[in-house]
């Protein structure tokens, strides 16, 4: 079986290094971008099966990635999980543009691998 | 306006009072004239006329007596009848003589008249004379007919007649004219009266016209110093040497001044206001009393203590386009700046919702990759001391940066508490701030800084606080500088304020933004800023009893200048306080 591939997207460059190893530990592919440009780059060329995104982000910012995703037929149905440090506006406002999930940093990490799991719906490998 | 209605009907009623005068005066100029114009003639009449008429009449009764003698004497030769005939001829020579005189002064036209008559009377006696001579030698006998003066006797009356015919008629037309003199003296004043009707009413309808513009200029000046009176704002009108010959209610009571005072006097009341643009006071005044227009200058003026906000206009008042003097009024601007404080303080709340939002994120972020490195130390794989140390360090990093945010978040502490102000040398704190300033920043590499600080100007300050208020306004001009350039630093100082001078050749404060910069966790340098280095630079000025002035446009730089109080020289200690081992290297740049 195939492992899940997930896209990490942040421009913390702290949580480009935390988040990437829980979920590799928890057995998925992981891939990383630092923005939404880069992000929706590789959406289009990697098969990603989940896409992690921060909301605030230089330039390209996470709203407008789920967007350009939510407007794509090829993306319109990858899973999104946003998650931001700024308060409950961005949350809704990414929950309006398309995200599956969203949730707020500090990450509760048992909670957002069960979402993980549960959108790539993808056994994690042993 | 009033004049412009006014100018034609004056002019016509100049006019109208004009043919009224030369009415006035025909009544009673053209009956004196008549009047002397018929004394003449009575005089001429009395004096030249009747006179010569009677002598005429003179001179032919004694032609007749001279006839009569004559033909008595042929009739009876008596002596006493010749010495009768003799002497009658004396009274006909003056009577000739008189008539000649008098035709001569007075009626030339009559003078051949009583040639002829001189002529006819020498004849007369020529032939006289012959027919006595006759009569003597032919003793009487002799006498024929031919030889008589009778024929010359009839024309002589016939002259006369003649004579007397024409001065009766210049008698008449003299006593015609007299009659014309006297009836138009008579009829004249009515004349006059008749004449006078329409004009009178024409003038009184005029009159009335004008006396009732005058009633509505004095409505017009009423209403409008009722106006001035109710007015809330000052106003003052001024004449062109800049002396006060107008002024409301509120003028007086808020200006406290008169009638008659210069507006001048007003300067040492009046402020500049904080605004770049705004204008000298002394300057504002010398326009005003110029009669120079100034349009909305906002100003300070202090009133019983309190410093009131105005904004100052002033237009000229122009009499045919020469301007006579101003009219100036002070607008209160306290409810507008209020409002506009109203409206930052808003503002200020919006940026402090953005900072706490900001700070939350900041440590969000933190909080987040600490607690996932820590779940990861938890895993099994932390057992490799190579990813081991890579989860502490990422720990160790967050704790740091977020350490860095608490120190720029705790200079908020300082805000509200007064500082321990003791006397130091400007200069020596100022080239030291600028040093940290340069450490505070790696980019300064880039950066030029220009210090003039020779002087040594005494000011009694929290060395600390101040050095870093300094600091915060040169990292400002550093960071207004990404692509290098030049700041100038220096001190100038007067005898009551030291100022602190900072120009950088920066990108400059755009108009919309100079309004904020000194607000609380305002910044316009997104991840750079914290919103904390200029409103703690101000608040610092603040306590040392100064404040900071700053301009500059979007492009050309900006100048910050820092002014407080300067003391008196023999206030500084000799050895300059602040050594190398004192607070300021711990000093951290919040910018």
């Amino acid at each position: 079986m195939s492992q899940a591939r997930v896209l990490v997207v942040d421009d913390n460059k702290w949580i480009q290094q935390t988040l990437p190893a829980l979920l590799e530990e928890e057995g998925y592919q992981v891939e990383v971008a630092w923005n939404g440009e880069e992000g929706f780059r590789r959406v289009c060329t990697d098969q990603i099966d989940l896409v992690i995104t921060d909301v605030s982000m230089p330039e390209v910012d996470g709203l407008e990635l789920i967007r350009l995703m939510r407007r794509d037929p090829f993306f319109q149905r990858v899973p999104i999980i946003a998650i931001t440090a700024f308060g409950s506006r961005k949350l809704d406002e990414a929950k309006d543009a398309g995200a599956n999930v969203c949730f707020s940093k500090p990450l509760d990490h048992p909670t957002l691998l069960d979402n993980v799991a549960r959108l790539t719906k993808k056994a994690p490998a042993p | 306006m009033l004049t412009r209605v006014g100018e034609p009907r004056a002019a016509r009623l100049a006019v109208a009072w004009l043919v009224i005068g030369l009415l006035l005066a025909s009544m009673v100029g053209v009956p004196f004239a008549l009047y002397v114009w018929g004394k003449q003639i009575r005089n001429r009449l009395a004096f030249e006329v009747a006179p010569f008429e009677l002598v005429l009449e003179r001179t032919g009764r004694a032609m007749a007596v001279r006839e009569r003698t004559l033909r008595a004497y042929l009739y009876e030769p008596t002596p006493e009848r010749f010495a009768h005939w003799q002497e009658s001829r004396v009274v006909l020579d003056e009577a000739l003589a008189e008539a000649r005189r008098m035709a001569t002064a007075h009626e030339p036209e009559m003078v051949d008249d009583v040639a002829e008559l001189v002529e006819l009377a020498a004849a007369w006696e020529e032939t006289a004379a012959d027919v006595v001579a006759r009569a003597a030698m032919d003793r009487m006998g002799a006498l024929g007919v031919s030889a008589r003066p009778g024929p010359v006797y009839d024309s002589f009356q016939g002259a006369l007649g003649t004579a007397q015919s024409e001065i009766e008629a210049t008698k008449d037309q003299l006593v015609a004219d007299m009659g014309v003199a006297d009836d138009a003296r008579a009829a004249m004043p009515l004349l006059l009266a008749l004449l006078s009707i329409p004009v009178m009413v024409y003038t009184a309808r005029l009159s009335s016209n004008v006396l009732t513009l005058l009633a509505v200029a004095r409505g017009e000046q009423q209403r409008l110093a009722a106006i001035l009176e109710h007015m809330v704002d000052p106003v003052l009108v001024t004449d062109r040497e800049g002396k006060v010959t107008l002024l409301n209610p509120a003028a007086r009571s808020v200006l406290a001044m008169h009638p008659g005072d210069r507006i001048g006097s007003l300067g040492p009341r009046l402020r500049r206001a904080l605004r770049a643009e705004s204008i000298e006071p002394a300057a504002m005044l010398d326009a005003i009393a110029r009669a120079d227009a100034i349009a909305e200058t906002e100003a300070v003026v202090e009133v019983d203590g309190d410093a009131i906000p105005v904004s100052i206009s002033s237009a000229p008042i122009r009499v045919d386009r020469d301007p006579i003097g101003a009219v100036t009024v002070l607008r209160d601007l306290t409810d507008r700046v209020r409002y506009e404080e109203k409206r930052l303080e808003a503002d200020r709340f919006q940026s402090l919702g953005a900072m706490a939002e900001r700070i939350a994120h900041d440590f969000g972020n933190y909080l987040e990759a600490a607690s996932a490195a820590t779940v990861m130390l938890e895993k099994p794989s932390a057992a490799d001391p190579a990813k081991r140390s890579r989860w502490i360090g990422i720990i160790r990093a967050t704790f740091e940066e977020g350490r860095s945010v608490l120190a720029g978040l705790r200079t908020l502490s300082f805000v509200g508490h007064e500082p321990r102000l003791t006397p130091v040398v400007l200069e020596s704190v100022v080239d030291r701030a600028v040093d940290v300033a340069r450490l505070a920043r790696r980019d300064a590499q880039r950066i030029e800084i220009e210090r003039e600080l020779a002087g040594r100007t005494p000011v009694r300050a929290s060395e600390q606080d101040l050095a870093r208020a300094i600091v915060n306004i040169v990292v400002n001009a550093i960071d207004a500088m990404p692509y290098g350039g030049r700041i100038d630093v220096r001190c100038e100082a007067d005898d009551h304020r030291a100022r602190i001078v900072v120009r950088d050749q920066g990108v400059g404060i755009a108009p919309e933004d100079m309004q904020r910069i000194f607000d609380m966790y305002y910044t316009t340098k997104g991840e750079r800023g914290s919103g904390m280095g200029l409103s703690l630079a101000r608040e610092v000025l603040r306590v040392h009893g100064g404040d900071i002035r700053v301009e500059s446009a979007p492009g050309a730089g900006t100048t910050f200048v820092l002014e407080l109080p300067r003391v008196q020289d023999h206030e500084i200690p000799a050895r300059d306080p602040a050594g190398p081992d004192d607070q300021d290297t711990r000093m951290e740049a919040t910018s």
